[in-house]
């Protein structure tokens, strides 16, 4: 990796496929891409914050199980390191306050152009904002399922319960030498 | 976070990107832009209303006139805006994103 000055390290910890998280072990994670994911293209973890980040990534890992049919989960936990001047944290008024403004210039462009996104456009905005911020890295308290009963009952709120880290360029500001599996088992209905 | 450096970055880009070249950069990301038609006249009808106006009375339907084509549309689809006209003039400022 190379070098950067101020230099902020951030923990995560990833729930999933086991195998998959052998193979992160060795090879660094990848983006996930889609138009679908909450803060854009990237690497999500949970981070410290609300609640317990290892409990959540474990919970998430057996609940995406079902879905996506895979019968062992593991926790990875990984260090992210950036540079200050590329970290947009949502929990903070000043990180909302950029990611609104620059919303705000960027709707305002399609506007007066009688122009509008035939798609949500949260997701674009923060590859936009890679590209002409440098931000890499992601911070944001969010509500998500976690439990069977959670999802048994559709249940969709406003009022967080975790806090995300999303890491862009992986390979540029993931260290691969910190990437462990932390935790790993049987998937089991434990909810 | 560094605030301002962050707010720096983005000032300098505000400063010098033009409408054009900020339209290309979102399309070469995958966004699918689509017009708003233009707006010609706005009336409503107060029957099943559920918007209430600043004259404290509730509307719901909206018969937009744009060129071309007459089309009613529910108060979902709109949303706050500083555009306005002579026939919005009486309520919130709102554009039509049709």
């Amino acid at each position: 990796m190379e070098e950067k000055t101020n230099q902020i390290a951030f923990s995560g910890w990833h729930g999933t496929d086991e195998r998959l998280a052998l193979q992160t072990v060795k090879t660094n994670f990848k983006e996930s891409t889609g138009e679908h994911h909450w803060l854009g293209e990237g690497v999500y973890f949970f981070t410290v914050g609300i609640g317990e980040p290892l409990l959540h990534a474990q919970n998430w890992a057996i609940l995406e199980a079902f879905k996506k049919r895979y019968t062992k989960y593991a926790v990875v936990y990984a260090v992210a390191r950036v540079n200050d001047d590329a970290v947009l944290d949502l929990r903070q008024q000043a990180g909302l306050d950029i990611f609104n403004e620059h919303r705000r210039f960027v709707l305002d462009i399609f506007r007066k152009r009688n122009k509008r996104a035939k798609f949500s456009l949260d997701g674009k905005i923060f590859k936009h904002l890679r590209s002409v911020a440098g931000i890499e890295l992601v911070l944001k308290n969010m509500y998500v399922q976690l439990t069977k009963e959670d999802r048994i009952q559709q249940v969709a709120s406003r009022i967080e319960n975790c806090t995300f880290l999303c890491v862009y360029n992986p390979n540029k500001n993931i260290d691969i030498s910190t990437i462990s599996i932390v935790k790993s088992d049987k998937v089991q209905e434990t909810n | 976070m560094n605030i301002d450096a962050i707010k720096k970055k983005l000032e300098e880009y505000y400063s010098t990107v033009t409408p054009e070249q900020l339209i290309g950069e979102f399309e070469e990301l995958g966004v699918e832009l689509v017009d708003i038609p233009e707006l010609e006249e706005i009336s409503y009808s107060k029957e099943y209303s559920s918007f209430r106006f600043q004259d404290n009375d509730w509307y719901n339907d909206f018969l937009v006139t744009t060129s071309g084509d007459n089309q009613h549309i529910s108060i979902p689809d709109c949303y706050p805006s500083d555009v306005s006209s002579n026939e919005l003039s009486h309520i919130d400022q709102f554009a039509i994103a049709a």
